[in-house]
């Protein structure tokens, strides 16, 4: 199993404590592509930034490739996120004053890979997106669909253990989206890569194989769909 | 090193107006340091008149006048010291390693037709270092001088000039002989005038000097080279005794305080270098209060550009930027800043000293009575230039210390939520 969660708790104390996540159980093997879906206040940001390491939980067990991820010192923690964890994001995040190519090479600084070498591997990456003529430009000078896939680049290109998608397709028309979609799904079956994609859009959820439906805090129902039949993309949206 | 500067460098092009604004500050505050050290040195060279470099075990007795009568001695009689009193000086403490003595007088200096008055010392080598004598040509007498009785004179530029008549070339009297009084004496050495003094000053072996008086060769001055007397305790125990050694020996009254002057020079050098520091200590205290303005500022500018990045930190942290390496990235640019503005601030004001020094240092003012320089070589030397370096990387590194914390200390979640 490569992620598992026995009974994670989480409640943010406010003005007036808010219990967000009752007790998660969930397993995720390697290879999976699984989406996390749910509508606001259900919980699933907080499961989301649990399990990319950016936020803890109070009670419960998370491991990762059975590492137990707790009480973590923020520099483990960032080392971690580094090298276990691929984020992409609804609003790309990428860095505006860095060109395409930079803003992938930013992970693999944080490893200490030297110069050449990181800009060698990021070069790879962004050509295997379509991007090559794209590598020296800034994110301010890119189409939506072109950023979300130097941040896909940029989530790839420390072979990370599992790809977190934040709503990767919330900002993008729907034309895009289904390419973005379309890619996610093929770096799945050609790479084998785990993906979870964390979405309110039947839609998006999909093109998983897998959707886990999360509610108040609790996971409901977990969905098997390998027929891609559940819902049709874009039944649910004004746009898609 | 060098991927923290393209960062840097890369995040600093994006706010040039913004980032030279503000650096300005902290040049100001560089030049107001280096044009206060740089007059301040200027002062203190001209009150020195560069007085001696090295701190020297050396005491000087001049002889005064016995205040009150004493065993037949009248109040007001002139302690007279020659030769005896040196060997006797020698033998008062065992602290004391040689004394060595001065006469002078005044005289006529004549060549060819040219003739002026001077006053003329019969000096020991030592006074050179200790009088601060400057040699433009030649030497200053010296041991074998002083043995030998030697004919041998040394005179200032302006006396040398003045008895060349009209060619101004003075090195032509180096070796030629000029008369004091009736006596040829061999001109060894010309020496810098003195500019703030009346009249010129002539230099000739002690020894020599004593034979050309027939009235008496009475010191003007007693040089005591001692070891050992490092503490104002030490010295004031020294000058009792010594005083009252030298009284007992001329038969006056042993309490007497007047019948001598004594000055220790490493004393007062010491003194001088205390007054000096503190001088200094005040001039760059002064100079960091003003160069504190540029430092808050720069701190400020820090902290706003903290709050407008962090939502970039929050990337770089979820990428796996560790806390270490965002606040090394906030106190490496306020460095930078810092450092940079603040070398245009110390060139600045190394310009400003050199105008100062080529103005008001170059020229003497005028009190009625005499020529006076109130600045001589006014500028700052290398050690300041260090000094003020190392400042500088310290104010960035406070500058930056506080808006560095404040960017590692961002959580990424939130900063992944604030808005771009």
């Amino acid at each position: 199993m490569l992620i598992e969660l026995k009974d994670v708790n989480k409640t943010y104390f406010g003005a007036q404590p808010l219990h967000v996540l009752k007790g998660i159980n969930l397993g995720i093997e390697r290879g999976e592509f699984v989406s996390i879906m749910g509508a606001s206040g259900s919980g699933k940001s907080t499961l989301l930034n649990i399990l990319g390491i950016l936020d803890n939980y109070d009670s419960g067990e998370y491991r990762i490739n059975g590492k137990l991820i707790w009480d973590l010192t923020e520099s483990k923690a960032a080392e971690y996120r580094n090298k276990m964890i691929g984020f992409i994001f609804q609003s790309y995040n990428l860095i505006g004053f860095k060109t395409a190519v930079e803003n992938v090479e930013l992970p693999l600084f944080y490893q200490g890979v030297s110069r050449h070498k990181r800009h060698e591997m990021a070069m790879e990456y962004i050509e295997r997106l379509g991007l090559k003529d794209w590598a020296g430009h800034y994110p301010n000078e890119m189409s939506g669909g072109q950023k979300q896939r130097v941040a896909i680049a940029r989530a790839l290109v420390t072979k990370p253990d599992i790809i977190l998608a934040d709503e990767p397709t919330g900002a993008l028309d729907s034309k895009t989206s289904v390419e973005i979609m379309d890619l996610l799904k093929e770096l799945n079956e050609k790479e084998k890569l785990t993906i979870i994609v964390v979405t309110h859009e039947s839609g998006v959820a999909n093109y998983t194989n897998k959707i886990i439906h999360i509610k108040d805090g609790v996971i409901g129902q977990i969905e098997e769909n390998r027929a891609h039949d559940s819902v049709r993309f874009g039944s649910d949206g004004p746009l898609k | 090193m060098r991927d923290l500067f393209l960062e840097i460098w890369s995040t600093l092009r994006q706010n040039k107006l913004r980032t030279t604004l503000t650096g300005m500050a902290v040049s100001w505050g560089i030049v107001i340091i280096i044009v206060l050290i740089g007059t301040g040195n200027g002062l203190m060279n001209a009150l020195m008149n560069n007085a001696m470099d090295e701190v020297q075990n050396i005491i000087a007795v001049y002889p005064g006048f016995s205040s009150k009568p004493y065993n037949g001695i009248k109040e007001g009689t002139w302690l007279r010291m020659d030769d005896r009193d040196l060997a006797f000086s020698e033998q008062v403490s065992e602290k004391i390693d040689r004394a060595s003595g001065n006469l002078e007088f005044s005289d006529t200096l004549s060549f060819g037709r040219e003739a002026l008055s001077s006053e003329v010392y019969g000096v020991d080598p030592l006074l050179k270092d200790i009088w601060n004598i400057k040699m433009v040509q030649g030497r200053f007498i010296n041991k074998k001088d002083l043995k030998d009785e030697s004919k041998h004179i040394v005179i200032d530029e302006d006396a040398a000039t003045q008895l060349l008549g009209d060619d101004n070339d003075y090195s032509k009297l180096l070796g030629r002989h000029i008369n004091v009084g009736n006596i040829p004496f061999k001109v060894i050495g010309i020496n810098e005038a003195e500019e703030q003094s009346w009249g010129h000053q002539s230099y000739i072996p002690y020894t020599t000097a004593k034979t050309m008086r027939t009235d008496g060769a009475w010191l003007s001055r007693v040089t005591l080279e001692f070891h050992d007397l490092e503490t104002k305790e030490a010295n004031d125990a020294f000058e009792s005794l010594y005083k009252r050694s030298i009284n007992n020996f001329h038969g006056f009254d042993p309490e007497d305080t007047r019948t001598t002057y004594m000055r220790n020079y490493y004393l007062s050098n010491q003194e001088m270098g205390k007054a000096i520091r503190i001088m200094r200590l005040a001039l760059w205290i002064l100079g960091f209060l003003t160069l504190l303005s540029g430092i808050v500022g720069v701190s400020n500018i820090m902290l706003i550009t903290v709050k407008e990045r962090i939502h970039e930190f929050g990337i770089r942290k979820a990428l796996g930027a560790k806390p270490m390496s965002i606040m090394k990235l906030i106190v490496v640019e306020s460095v930078v800043i810092t450092a940079f503005f603040g070398y245009i601030g110390m060139v600045i004001g190394m310009a400003a000293d050199f105008l100062l020094d080529k103005t008001i240092g170059s020229h003497p003012m005028d009190i009625g009575i005499t020529q006076l320089y109130i600045f001589k070589n006014i500028g700052v030397g290398f050690d300041v230039a260090l000094e003020a370096t190392l400042l500088l990387i310290v104010a960035g590194t406070i500058a930056g210390i506080i808006p560095a914390w404040k960017g590692a200390r961002v959580r990424p979640i939130e900063a992944l939520r604030a808005e771009k």
